[in-house]
């Protein structure tokens, strides 16, 4: 045995309330807590942010940014499933009610920056290049509701993911300038919220790298 | 038999070993569990873990869930309300027959029984 584990630790382990804890901090990692998944995103909206303040960017390098979004959701749920659950799947009870509530949110989201586009397009404000990419730009908005409701449930993660994806939808259907200025108008906002979205995230990892440490114990004590 | 020690002796069996006691109260904390970390945390042998999950679905506490992860087998549980309803009622018997406290009638009642005595 490994002369580390004092018997406050094990006691810390074994006890069944210690148990119960274990499992439910376990279980989160199912659902609202990623991690560096957290990281990664609040990062990628510093990225984001700071490369379309400047105008320099070209058509090419807008839709590779705009794909960016999809990457770090596909990267949060890897993590989720392969590294943070690492010892089988548990599930945290669902709260249904919550994710309907940001499955509606976003669609009141994406209702509104369709509202305002049809209202710019009408005002003759711009006008779009092609017809597909308009699609592409409805197309995405019009998931953006279950897209949240799937994968963007922590507070901060769903603030944070509305905007990147918003920004994808204008990134990918090639309106770099509207992204630009909708980067610049919520760059801000959004920056905030993916600094406390990285705070936590780092915090989660370190209880991450804990309780991994008790599973660990919990073999060597078997 | 005293009414402290009845209440003991109703507690249900079946929760009341305490490796279906440590299965039921780690299965609560979750929706659906993987046989992976339910093995891990409970410290069973995956046969003894087999033979409790078994009794516990017999009873209609667990949901034993087979399904396949590409082409591995995965087998997870999940506690039903049944199961849910009777740990929270084997908690409340147990605590209760514990921190069993007197009551003013059952003092006067013993008062009157060793002084008629």
């Amino acid at each position: 045995m490994n002369d580390t584990l004092s018997p406050e630790f094990q006691s810390s382990i074994t006890e069944l309330p210690a148990l119960q804890k274990m499992t439910h901090e376990y279980a989160k990692f199912s659902r609202d807590v990623v991690g560096l998944g957290h990281v990664f995103g609040g990062a990628l909206v510093f990225l984001l942010v700071f490369l379309l303040r400047h105008d320099s960017l070209r058509q090419w390098e807008g839709i590779l940014l705009g794909v960016t979004p999809y990457i770090w959701i596909a990267t949060k749920e890897w993590l989720r499933r392969n590294y943070y659950q690492f010892s089988g799947r548990v599930t945290q009870p669902v709260r249904r009610w919550h994710d309907l509530i940001l499955g509606i949110l976003a669609g009141l989201w994406a209702a509104v920056i369709a509202a305002v586009l049809l209202a710019y397009r009408l005002a003759q404000a711009f006008s779009w290049n092609l017809a597909l990419n308009t699609t592409i730009c409805i197309a995405i908005l019009l998931a953006m509701p279950f897209l949240a409701w799937g994968y963007l449930r922590a507070p901060y993660e769903f603030v944070t993911g509305v905007f990147l994806l918003t920004l994808s939808a204008f990134l990918l259907s090639g309106n770099l300038q509207i992204a630009t200025h909708f980067a610049r108008a919520l760059g801000i906002v959004a920056g905030i919220v993916a600094l406390v979205m990285i705070l936590a995230g780092y915090d989660e990892h370190m209880k991450f790298l804990k309780l991994r440490r008790k599973f660990r114990a919990l073999k060597e004590l078997a | 038999m005293r009414t402290d020690l009845e209440s003991y002796m109703n507690l249900d069996r079946l929760v009341h070993e305490p490796a279906r006691l440590v299965i039921l109260t780690v299965l609560a904390e979750a929706e659906e569990m993987e046989f992976r970390f339910l093995e891990k945390v409970s410290g069973l042998t995956k046969g003894n873990l087999s033979g409790h999950i078994a009794k516990l679905e017999q009873a209609g506490y667990v949901q034993v869930v087979k399904f396949f992860r590409g082409k591995l087998p995965v087998t997870s549980f999940k506690i039903t309300p049944s199961g849910r309803r009777a740990l929270k009622k084997y908690r409340k018997e147990l605590n209760g027959a514990l921190q069993h406290k007197p009551t003013l009638f059952t003092m006067m009642k013993k008062r009157f029984q060793s002084m008629s005595s």
